[in-house]
């Protein structure tokens, strides 16, 4: 049986595939053993649709948990917003009564969940395989400087004992060859208000890429696929790259094949 | 407490604990929207207490980027973020929610997936290597089966 399902939620296979094709490079050079979780739906997502309803929220994430369980798979998520919404309902869930309500909910479509799933983000999965797993399937290493643009929901939920997100992705660049030259804790893409107010959205997008480019980076990374989109697509004044692309990149990778050419800033 | 209906201001001030706020005004000082015209939280906090704040589709709620920085910095662990969550909820309840996220919903309903599916996926995904993405019709019916008990489940302004 596989180890683990890959969630990889709505907006990266639809629009950002060629971060899903960076993902799985790194996830078969990894040695994972994964399948793509069937039977998938949103997570819900936790800006727009969460606003609209919280309880539709809980009950759409209760039951890819509940799914997952069912499997006896636990979640990989490729987005920091899958991984914020599964991890927050995780930890809400682990509180009995609430559990028992949503279960009641669940039960119509034959779904119960214990509370034996771990969400994991493809930063700490890949982390938590080791600096000498990941350092001895280095092929290429990615000697440059680099901003690193946690997001604001990768640091939603708890990572591992003893790590913070932010010391998980600075490793995980040093460990691809890059040298971090600005830290972005609690720097803001905008994404939350793309669409909504676009005048708000991209004023705190410009004030976020311009910090950057005053470091001295070349190329802003993400492990968020939204901020990506608002970098690469919206800000267009510093190349981006997915965690996935840089640590594909590192591990031999080869532009073409994971789809480089569709970046809209170079 | 009854989920099929969002919680209303006096519900959501009583279940969000601000009568601990101590007008400190952390949550508003790193807000980066609030800088630009945005929300301003520590008003939100103090406009639910009062029950003055403004649900309409002008609301500053809805000039949120819900990046939750404010929930992180409150030292009296008051969560503006999820506060302002629970308000929209009320807002789009009173038919209030931008356009964005009303369309996103729609997109859920119809195949599970908050972004469409578009030829250009379809290319790319081909490019790629990656297997097609097809709707599960089984998945969304489940999806919408545990939605029709919320909210959610209205869809009579669709």
């Amino acid at each position: 049986m596989n180890e683990i399902y890959l969630y990889t939620g709505c907006l990266i296979p639809t629009r950002l595939p060629h971060l899903e094709r960076a993902s799985t490079f790194v996830l078969d050079a990894l040695g994972v053993d994964y399948e793509r979780m069937p039977g998938q739906t949103c997570c819900v997502e936790p800006i727009g649709l969460r606003s609209l309803g919280v309880e539709a929220w809980m009950v759409g994430a209760a039951r890819i948990l509940a799914m997952a369980e069912r499997d006896g798979r636990d979640l990989l998520t490729l987005c920091n917003g899958c991984y914020m919404s599964l991890s927050q309902a995780r930890m809400l869930l682990m509180d009995l009564d609430e559990r028992a309500r949503v279960n009641r909910v669940l039960e119509p479509i034959d779904l119960e969940y214990g509370g034996d799933v771990n969400v994991w983000n493809v930063a700490e999965f890949v982390h938590a395989m080791g600096k000498r797993k990941f350092k001895d399937t280095v092929r290429s290493p990615q000697r440059r400087q680099v901003a690193l643009h946690p997001g604001c929901h990768m640091t939603e939920a708890p990572i591992m004992d003893g790590f913070d997100a932010l010391s998980i992705l600075e490793d995980i660049l040093t460990w691809c060859g890059a040298e971090v030259v600005c830290w972005g804790e609690g720097m803001c893409c905008g994404g939350g208000l793309s669409g909504v107010d676009d005048r708000i959205s991209k004023a705190v997008m410009d004030a976020t890429l311009t910090t950057y480019r005053d470091s001295g980076a070349g190329t802003v990374i993400t492990p968020c696929p939204f901020c990506f989109i608002q970098f690469d697509v919206r800000g267009r004044s510093l190349p981006a790259l997915f965690l996935t692309q840089l640590m594909a990149l590192a591990l031999g990778a080869d532009e073409e094949a994971i789809g480089l050419r569709y970046h809209r800033t170079r | 407490m009854e989920l099929n209906r969002p919680l209303e201001v006096d519900e959501i001030a009583r279940a969000s604990n601000l009568d601990r706020c101590t007008g400190c005004h952390r949550c508003t000082r790193v807000c980066p929207a609030s800088e630009h015209g945005g929300v301003v939280p520590h008003q939100v906090v103090a406009e639910t207490q009062e029950g003055t704040v403004d649900l309409s589709q002008d609301s500053m709620i809805w000039k949120c980027l819900m990046c939750n920085i404010c929930s992180h910095v409150c030292p009296v662990r008051i969560n503006p973020s999820y506060l302002i969550t629970l308000l929209r909820n009320a807002s789009a309840e009173r038919g209030h929610a931008p356009k964005r996220y009303m369309e996103a919903r729609s997109m859920v309903r119809s195949s599970g997936r908050s972004f469409p599916n578009t030829r250009l996926t379809s290319k790319m995904r081909g490019e790629l290597g990656l297997p097609p993405l097809n709707d599960d019709q089984e998945a969304v019916d489940e999806l919408l089966m545990l939605w029709s008990t919320t909210p959610m489940g209205d869809d009579g302004d669709e």
